[in-house]
């Protein structure tokens, strides 16, 4: 059975298909995808706040890319 | 989740306390003929949970509007002392095995009391002879980590049954035939939408942009300054991006603050929808009021007619009417007195009978004097014969003795009086006349103040209908029904204001985003040192942005492929049942702006005379479907419980629906009077059904009339 993640990440992707305007490598924009859904994920289960978890997401990224 | 239990004790037909039903996971059917307690299960479920029981014609009604009326006729009938304890309890008892960690899989014993004691010995039946403690309820459960036994009361019990069944999907599975209007109102376009935000994951789209629109302004900015360092004209770049930055801040305040408006928004439409609502099941209160009003002030008018008429009755023609009533004896004297009359006059008459010869006074008085008859010349001397036949003939013009001044004077009386019952007389007519007009005009007041009372009772007989139908009487739904028109106008302005401000916040927004592109063409025209270095943030802010800029549209397709779900769900359902039924055809069909449920034909044209059944069914299966997806999208399970669902379909089309539901449901309770005592043996063969029970009532009388003071319900297991 399909978690909401697993929903989620996909209709992302499916719309990500459709990006090309990047230099980057489509396994970057798989993990910032992934990144973002669990972020998603953790506000609605753990009540998280958003403000934080996108302060969280923004560091996550600019780490992993540098 | 499922039901493992139910034991009622006392409550509505269920005697004592040895009513219990175990269930099974799948299909239960519960079976019963009219007036064997099948509605009054169903009350218990809901009872047990809300604190309410629904009463054909008033809706849900809670425990204390219901007096002692859901009490065991029969327990109460028994009671014979002062202080005498009734309870009346039901207990379910509730396995949660939602939860991921089989550790919470624990289970719930909800159980809700009302005790009620004797305190007058007079009528058994009447609410006022007993004392009523309000319900109460309570959660048993042992808490997995501590193994200790826990007791959640009253409101902590409340939040435990919230979580157990969640108010946002228990409009789907409480789904009482009579109720199911109200319950789900898919003429309402934002029923749809929130059975779709609560069974799927599409709200948490909303959550996804908030988070991207934050990280794309951060990385954006981090962006922006990277480039600045290659820039050829850095003070300008930096200008700009600072530019950016605060545009940026005021949309990001902008649309924080648009989200909560359009929060408050959404409550305040929800507000005026219920508010709407009340107010179209009040509507006849405001009216009906004022026509009872008038027509008690009409009353109270003819009432004074009446009054004042009656008052000019006693005062007036009382006299008159005694006068009226001595016509004959007035009429009699009136008559005498003619007759009086008449003999007085042939006295007269007959008295002064003379020849016609005969000279008057004067000539007789001359002829005494002159000693002569003057008629014959002769001498007539006084004394001689002549002169004293002269002197007689005088003398007898003077009046008998009857005539006399006396005697006349009492005759003029006598006459005045005559005169006077003669005008008397004429009068009786005028008397008679008024004294008629006058009754008729009573009798025109009392016949119009009966017309009245018949309209009055007519608006009554209305009052007590909508009393019967609304639970409440008509100056409270009158006083309720201005108190929500109160309500209304005031929403109406506050979501007025709302929408204007918001309007004007997306406008401010759409400026600054102008700007923004203009201050980032600027920005883009300003040249870089190297144009071949690469800036890895403004690689990842293209993509987050490209992500806020679409997440919007990808919430639209999510939600319409759950509609496309919902439907396609419920076609199978509907395809099913109307399979069986040649009265009904067509596919449901959810109308994308208005989410009205339709009935349409292959080419998506809504049908015709399509009627309650169909819409019922229509409803029934678009419920399968959202339940169904609950179970799918949450993985988590709801028993559903129904009562009278199949009321509208033919026995084909009865278990077509109970074969689809026991598809959809991980366990189902159905309460139907739709399976015949001969049909028992054929269901409990169906291998979808896998718990049958039956009710029925009974006495211990032995008498065939059930009455309610030994009259009961009996369960009987069949399979389970």
């Amino acid at each position: 059975m399909k978690t909401t993640n697993d929903r989620l990440l996909e209709s992302i992707i499916n719309e990500t298909n459709n990006f090309s305007d990047t230099n980057l490598d489509r396994t970057i924009l798989l993990e910032i995808s992934k990144k973002l859904v669990d972020y998603v994920v953790e506000v609605d289960s753990s009540h998280s706040q958003e403000g934080s978890v996108a302060k969280s997401l923004e560091n996550d990224l600019y780490n992993k890319i540098k | 989740m499922f039901i493992k239990s139910i034991k009622l004790k006392n409550f509505q037909s269920y005697y004592g306390d040895k009513n219990e039903i175990e269930f099974t996971e799948g299909l239960n059917i519960i079976a019963g003929s009219i007036a064997s307690g099948k509605s009054k299960l169903f009350d218990a479920f809901y009872w047990v949970l809300n604190d309410k029981i629904f009463v054909t014609g008033k809706d849900w009604v809670s425990t204390k509007n219901l007096g002692i009326s859901f009490v065991n006729d029969k327990a109460k009938y028994e009671s014979n002392d002062i202080d005498d304890l009734i309870e009346t309890s039901v207990k379910i008892v509730v396995k949660n095995n939602n939860e991921k960690r089989s550790s919470r899989n624990i289970d719930y014993t909800i159980k809700r009391q009302f005790l009620i004691r004797r305190k007058e010995l007079s009528d058994c039946f009447s609410t006022g002879n007993w004392n009523i403690s309000p319900s109460t309820l309570t959660v048993e459960y042992v808490d997995p980590k501590t193994s200790n036994t826990e007791i959640a009361h009253n409101q902590e019990a409340r939040e435990l049954i919230e979580t157990l069944f969640p108010s946002k999907i228990s409009p789907y599975i409480w789904f009482q035939g009579e109720a199911l209007d109200k319950l789900i109102d898919f003429d309402n376009k934002g029923t749809i939408r929130r059975a779709i935000d609560y069974i799927s994951y599409v709200p948490l789209y909303k959550v996804m942009n908030n988070i991207i629109s934050e990280v794309d302004k951060k990385i954006s900015n981090r962006a922006r300054k990277e480039v600045g360092k290659l820039s050829t004209d850095i003070k300008r770049y930096e200008e700009l991006s600072r530019e950016i930055e605060v545009k940026n801040s005021a949309i990001s305040n902008n649309k924080k603050l648009i989200e909560e408006k359009s929060k408050t928004l959404g409550e305040r439409e929800e507000q005026l929808e219920e508010v709407e609502t009340a107010l179209a099941a009040l509507v006849e209160f405001p009216a009906l009021n004022e026509e009872k009003r008038e027509v008690e002030n009409d009353i109270e008018t003819i009432n004074q007619n009446i009054e004042n008429l009656d008052i000019k009755e006693r005062k007036k023609f009382s006299s008159l009417w005694m006068l009226y009533g001595s016509k004959h004896l007035f009429q009699k004297a009136g008559d005498k007195l003619i007759e009086f009359e008449d003999y007085r006059q042939s006295l007269i008459n007959k008295e002064y009978k003379l020849p016609e010869d005969v000279p008057g006074d004067v000539y007789l008085n001359k002829m005494l004097e002159k000693e002569i008859c003057l008629i014959c010349d002769r001498p007539a001397e006084e004394n001689s014969e002549a002169w004293n036949n002269i002197k007689a003939k005088l003398n007898r013009k003077h009046k008998p003795e009857y005539l006399s001044e006396e005697n006349e004077k009492i005759n003029k009386e006598v006459l005045t009086f005559k005169a006077k019952l003669a005008g008397l007389s004429r009068n009786y007519g005028t008397i008679q006349k008024e004294i008629l007009d006058h009754r008729e005009k009573l009798d025109e007041a009392y016949e119009e103040r009966n017309i009245y009372k018949e309209k009055l009772q007519t608006v009554n007989d209305e009052i007590d209908r909508l009393y019967t139908k609304r639970g409440i009487d008509i100056s409270e739904g009158a006083q309720t029904h201005r108190k929500k028109h109160g309500e209304y106008k005031t929403l109406n302005e506050v979501i007025r204001n709302l929408n204007r401000k918001i309007e004007g916040m997306k406008a401010s927004i759409k400026d600054a985003e102008m700007d923004i592109g203009k201050l980032e063409g600027e920005l883009n025209k300003i040249q870089r040192t190297n144009e071949d270095v690469k800036v890895v943030e403004e690689e990842i802010a293209k993509y987050t942005k490209y992500l806020s800029n679409h997440i919007s549209e990808i919430e639209k397709k999510e939600y319409d492929k759950l509609i496309d779900q919902i439907e396609s769900e419920a076609n199978l359902s509907f395809t099913d049942i109307t399979s069986v039924n040649n009265t009904i055809d067509g596919f449901i069909k959810i109308d994308r702006d208005t989410f009205r449920v339709l009935n349409v034909d292959h080419d998506g044209r809504e049908l015709e005379n399509y009627n309650t059944g169909h819409h019922t069914l229509m409803k029934m299966c678009i419920i399968n479907a959202i339940i169904s997806l609950t179970n799918d999208y949450k993985d988590a399970s709801y028993p559903f419980i129904t009562d009278a669902p199949t009321s509208n379909l033919d026995d084909k089309a009865t278990f077509a629906y109970l074969e689809s539901i026991s598809n959809t449901f991980n366990q189902s309770i159905v309460i139907t009077k739709d399976i015949a005592e001969d049909e028992i043996d054929d269901i409990k063969n169906k291998e979808y059904v896998t718990g049958l029970f039956h009710l029925k009532i009974k006495n211990d009388t032995g008498n065939e009339i059930m009455d309610r003071k030994d009259a009961y319900t009996q369960i009987s297991s069949i399979k389970n």
